[in-house]
């Protein structure tokens, strides 16, 4: 299920809603726990088991570091069968198909098992092994309710696309939390915004891309080119921050806070700010998991490199089973290796437009990279985007302009964040902001109702033709 | 705070009225604008659980059952057409018409369509065959169209399959149709009975009859209140509905469709119903026959078409004794090798260029006769 269907709107959501705030304190957890699984299990009805077999591998793993506190050999042991069943887990279901092309190029010939991929494995999988990292660090306590930590880890929130909630996140709210009109009234300001960012931003600027990505790249007039990456670059981000802001929203309404999981990415004057502030969930748990343990950057320039570059060959990888993901990853990497060693002081003289514009054009190639799959598309769609079709426009770009300037442009607007900023100062600086906000969130619910039903009306094309 | 109470309580308003009303609220069983029968609730097994055909037949049922769907889609259409987006499922509004773009041809599906049109004609060297393609609204209204609009000129597809038909008489009736004031209906995609008695006109020279005048038919208006399928795509309520008219004689005529015979070729009981257009000859079939019991000339003809000729064959049929009509959209290839072309005095194709430029199963057609 997703958060932008009617089926979770209007069926999972009341009912699941409803039943939480109906039932006393102590059973909200297990509601948590059993809406989950059905949110889960309506995606995934064969997965699902999988998910509860890691959880309760997860929640052993810890009950038992817990009771050999003393041993660290008993200690250590947990955490690597946690490690190692989350990260196989990820290998078999996410990676099987990439490794067995991959050895097969080189001259092998295994059968691709063709595993379809769960939904949510590379989150709910980093969401538990944080519990049993930080556990191992004792950076947390144990979780000694099944229930409470298996409410963790399936929570509908969070469960399929982030932010990537980590225990000590909500290590004491699953215990205790706060439910009242102020904070579900919040909660469903944020889930109307990313439900707006979702539905009637994401998917209309996504549909012009899927246009042009479907289009031959190699007489592809400049302009179009720029349309089209453009558009993609509005939809990936009104798309993930949209699902972030619903599920931090729907957290909210549940007593929960989730952290932040984007900043106006696209405000950032540098390609490391850049990082800093996009899916921060994910950068943040690459820090504390991988490039920390690592040595960061306290082992010498020399090491900090290698360091780096093991991270973003691993986050790169994990957007995707394919190469042109983990050349994106790279690609960042090798680009943050530069801002930190070689421009950081010619960075910091440039004018802020100027430094603004070099980590866009970074940050939109390196869509393109993302998105295209195949390196030698990339490099000729790259090369439409500079022209060597030998066309500016043609009449498809003059429609796309006509059909989707206005969304564009508001799109692009909206994600600066002023727009926003606007609505909170006169949300409390003015007595009818508040009713204001309302009317808007309103509006921007029929609409985003509007929009998805009408994704479902199919006039029969060849009727009586 | 107040607000804040306000907003939760609306919220939840909201998420309960709209599945309540969509549930338990009175249901219609088929959409006529989408031309489907609407979902039914799935049963639930472990079987449909496990497999996902129950989740699906739920998201299914609740779209199709969603309450006020029609007005939620006519809201999306108004909030697109505000931001610049006024086409809508490839129909777009002009001057208080609607009419369907044509774009993005596809020319080796129109390669394989003329291949198969010159192929059968080789095989009947003796009978005259003719080729009518008949422009669609967008040709008419094309000198009023924004610029922006990125659409193919219709003539110059007619002239690019003209320029590949080998020994087959092409026929233009765009100038005719052009001159005509109500030329294509307003919420459909067809030509109006107007038009196509304006090619009917126009054809006589080449298809070898002498038209009648216009004074020799009643023209009578049967519906003013038709809308067609291109309201269907866009529910667009400020189009005017169309007026159906209809060129009647004294003639007898006889449609057969398989085993049934009906004595007329209008159906009046489809002008009380939504898809009015069904008033000729009753709808589209594989193979169907019309026979003149009144003028038995002994000449026949055989019609290979799409809907656009159901308002032009029953202007022709005052010339033939027998006219045979493939549908090939909806003909099997057996029905159609059991129809010997060279039984015929002639053939026609009529197609629309849109229909045309996009029809699959065209190339059936060059099969027909393959039994004799």
């Amino acid at each position: 299920m997703v958060f932008s269907e009617p089926v979770f709107l209007f069926m999972f959501l009341p009912v699941a809603l409803l039943l939480y705030y109906a039932v006393p304190f102590r059973f909200k957890n297990s509601v948590l726990f059993l809406t989950g699984l059905l949110f889960y299990s309506w995606g995934e009805p064969v997965y699902v088991v999988i998910m509860v077999i890691s959880t309760l591998i997860d929640y052993t793993a810890g009950r038992i570091m817990d009771k050999y506190d003393g041993r660290d050999s008993v200690r250590k042991l947990c955490l690597i069968v946690s490690i190692i069943m989350n990260l196989s887990l990820l290998g078999v279901f996410k990676y099987s198909g990439f490794f067995v092309e991959t050895l097969n190029s080189l001259g092998l010939s295994l059968r691709n098992p063709n595993l379809p991929l769960p939904i949510g494995i590379s989150f709910f999988t980093f969401q538990s092994m944080s519990y049993t990292i930080d556990l191992y660090r004792r950076n947390i306590k144990v979780q000694k309710s099944f229930i409470n930590f298996a409410a963790f880890v399936t929570m509908f929130p969070q469960i399929v696309a982030g932010p990537i909630v980590r225990y000590e996140d909500v290590a004491r709210e699953l215990e205790c939390r706060k439910i009242d009109f102020e904070a579900i009234s919040d909660g469903i300001s944020i889930f109307i915004c990313g439900l707006c960012k979702k539905v009637l931003i994401a998917n209309s600027v996504g549909e012009l891309w899927t246009e042009i990505k479907a289009m031959n790249y190699s007489s592809l007039p400049a302009l179009t080119a720029w349309l089209g990456i453009i558009s993609f670059t509005l939809q990936i981000y009104f798309d993930f921050s949209g699902y972030s802001d619903m599920a931090i929203g729907l957290g909210k309404m549940l007593g929960f806070s989730f952290p932040k999981n984007f900043d106006y990415p696209y405000n950032s004057s540098s390609v490391s700010e850049f990082w800093r502030r996009w899916h921060m969930t994910l950068g943040g748990w690459f820090k504390s998991y991988v490039y920390f343990p690592l040595g960061g950057s306290r082992k010498g320039k020399g090491r900090t490199v290698l360091n780096l570059l093991i991270v973003w060959f691993l986050t790169g990888m994990w957007h995707g089973a394919s190469w042109n993901f983990i050349i994106w990853g790279l690609y960042y990497g090798i680009i943050l290796i530069l801002e930190k060693f070689v421009f950081a002081s010619l960075l910091k003289k440039l004018p802020s437009p100027v430094k603004h514009i070099y980590t866009l054009l970074a940050v939109v190639i390196g869509w393109v990279i993302f998105e295209i799959t195949s390196p030698a598309d990339e490099l000729l769609f790259i090369g439409a985007m500079f022209g060597s079709a030998g066309s500016l426009l043609d009449s498809f770009t003059l429609n796309a302009l006509h059909n989707y300037s206005i969304t564009l442009i508001a799109a692009a607007i909206i994600s600066t964040g002023l727009p926003l900023r606007i609505c909170k100062e006169l949300k409390s600086k003015k007595s009818y902001g508040e009713i204001v906000a309302l009317i808007g969130e309103g509006a921007g619910l029929t609409a985003c109702i509007a929009y998805l039903v009408d994704a479902s009306y199919n006039p029969f094309l060849y009727f009586n033709f | 705070m107040k607000t804040k109470a306000l907003r939760t309580v609306l919220f939840f308003l909201i998420i309960i009225i709209i599945p309540a009303f969509t549930l338990f609220g009175e249901k219609e069983t088929v959409s006529y604008n989408e031309n489907k029968t609407l979902a039914e609730f799935p049963t639930l097994s472990f079987q449909s659980y496990k497999n996902r055909s129950f989740m699906k037949g739920v998201s299914a049922y609740f779209s199709d059952h969603f309450v006020l769907r029609e007005q939620f889609i006519k809201i999306k259409n108004q909030i697109d057409k505000s931001i610049g987006k006024n086409e809508i499922n490839g129909v777009f509004e002009i001057d208080g018409s609607l009419f369907q773009t044509f774009r993005n041809v596809d020319y080796t599906l129109t390669d394989r369509n003329i291949t198969a049109l010159n192929k059968l004609k080789s095989r009947y060297p003796e009978t005259p065959f003719d080729f009518m393609l008949v422009p669609t609204a967008q040709e008419m209204l094309k000198n009023k169209l924004p610029k922006y609009l990125d659409v193919q000129d219709e003539s110059e597809y007619n002239d690019y399959c003209v320029g590949k038909l080998s020994g087959i008489e092409a026929i233009d009736v765009s100038r005719e149709i052009a001159e005509k004031e109500y030329a294509y209906y307003r919420t459909d995609h067809h030509w109006t009975s107007s038009s196509a008695f304006a090619a009917y006109t126009a054809a006589g020279q080449k298809l070898g009859y002498t038209p009648l005048p216009e004074s020799a038919f009643s023209v009578e208006t049967v519906t003013n209140d038709f809308k067609g399928t291109l309201y269907s795509k866009t529910l667009n309520e400020r189009i005017k509905p169309d007026s159906i008219s209809v060129y009647r004689t004294e003639t007898d005529f006889t449609l057969t469709v398989k085993d049934k015979k009906y004595d007329s070729l209008y159906f009046e009981e489809y002008l009380s119903q939504k898809d009015k257009f069904l008033y000729f000859l009753g709808g589209n079939y594989g193979v169907c026959s019309v026979k003149n019991n009144t003028n038995r000339n002994g000449l026949k003809l055989l019609i290979i078409k799409d809907s656009y000729a159901n308002e032009f064959i029953p202007l022709i049929a005052e010339h033939f004794e027998e006219i045979t009509v493939i549908d090939p959209r909806y003909c099997s290839l057996s029905q159609i090798k059991e129809i010997n072309p060279s039984e015929y005095n002639r053939v026609l194709v009529l197609f629309n260029v849109l229909g045309f430029s996009q029809e699959q199963n065209f190339s059936l057609i060059e099969f027909t006769g393959d039994n004799q």
